[in-house]
């Protein structure tokens, strides 16, 4: 069932419609927070408040003007954005990445891995705030790089210039690592 | 745009390469290096994303009913407050609007009547 009918569902009350809706979008939502750093009780909370939020406003959504993926994606962002800033303020440290890592086969792997996070991570603080949000929504599969464009507000063009940079970047401190 | 460019441009924006271009990486030390570091930040970056927590779509469908009572009031009260407020505005305003033209027309007339 496409998008459409489980939003009009939804709105003609049938709850099991927006669950639908959720079910198919939580994975990708996730892993957008992931990649900002944004995890475990901090994750679930952004992540909810993006779906309260959508439903509250589904009666708003015009299928005209934007895909429903773009649409809910607008909305994780500018939630996203405002935490990560915040966290970033704080100058929290972001989430443990060792712990991700520990289920590495032996404790050298282990290492070697959660080093090369930790540098990545870095590496993706230290990008400049626009390559790191079209680069963040280009890393969700279910957003087209169209989608990703018309979220930016920018040209298809400049969309792949800002990933291609990003993804340099990152390369270099990765290889930086490597050698 | 030499060779090596566009084909590391193609690999780091995740493109699928032509034949010619997969047979470059295979024989290009350079370029086959920076696809290698590619696939391993591919690897990384998956590596960070967030897992699902268990029970979320639980979680969020139980907290849809407070945000629908939350929206109910709003629409049957103060809706309807703001729309009548404007209403008795905009009859005050045509009100006050007929009182000032009366009060300009009636006058001119009384005074063109009397001796």
């Amino acid at each position: 069932m496409d998008d459409q009918s489980l939003i009009e569902q939804t709105l003609a009350g049938n709850r099991q419609a927006f669950r639908l809706l959720v079910l198919r979008y939580q994975r990708p939502l996730f892993r957008f927070l992931g990649l900002l750093g944004i995890r475990g009780a901090r994750a679930e909370d952004v992540a909810q408040e993006t779906f309260l939020r959508a439903f509250k406003a589904l009666g708003t959504f015009d299928p005209a003007r934007a895909a429903f993926s773009t649409w809910l994606f607008t909305i994780a962002k500018r939630l996203a954005i405002g935490e990560w800033r915040r966290a970033r303020q704080e100058q929290r440290a972001p989430a443990e990445l060792g712990e991700a890592w520990s289920l590495a086969p032996n404790p050298a792997q282990s290492a070697l891995l959660a080093e090369r996070a930790r540098r990545i991570e870095r590496a993706l603080l230290a990008l400049p705030e626009q390559l790191r949000s079209t680069f963040f929504l280009s890393q969700i599969k279910e957003l087209t790089l169209e989608e990703v464009a018309e979220l930016e507000g920018c040209a298809l063009g400049t969309v792949k210039s800002r990933i291609f940079r990003a993804r340099e970047q990152l390369r270099l401190a990765l290889a930086e690592d490597e050698t | 745009m030499n060779h090596c460019t566009k084909v590391q441009e193609r690999v780091a924006l995740g493109e699928p390469l032509s034949n010619s271009e997969r047979l470059h990486l295979s024989g290009c030390e350079q370029c086959g290096t920076v696809a290698e570091t590619f696939s391993l930040l591919n690897a990384s970056l998956e590596s960070l994303a967030e897992p699902v927590p268990q029970g979320f779509a639980d979680r969020v469908m139980n907290r849809l009913p407070a945000y629908e009572l939350a929206r109910s009031p709003r629409w049957f009260d103060a809706g309807w407050v703001e729309l009548a407020l404007a209403n008795v505005a905009l009859i005050g305003a045509l009100l006050n609007t007929v009182r000032f033209l009366a009060g300009v027309l009636i006058p001119s007339v009384s005074l063109g009547g009397t001796p």
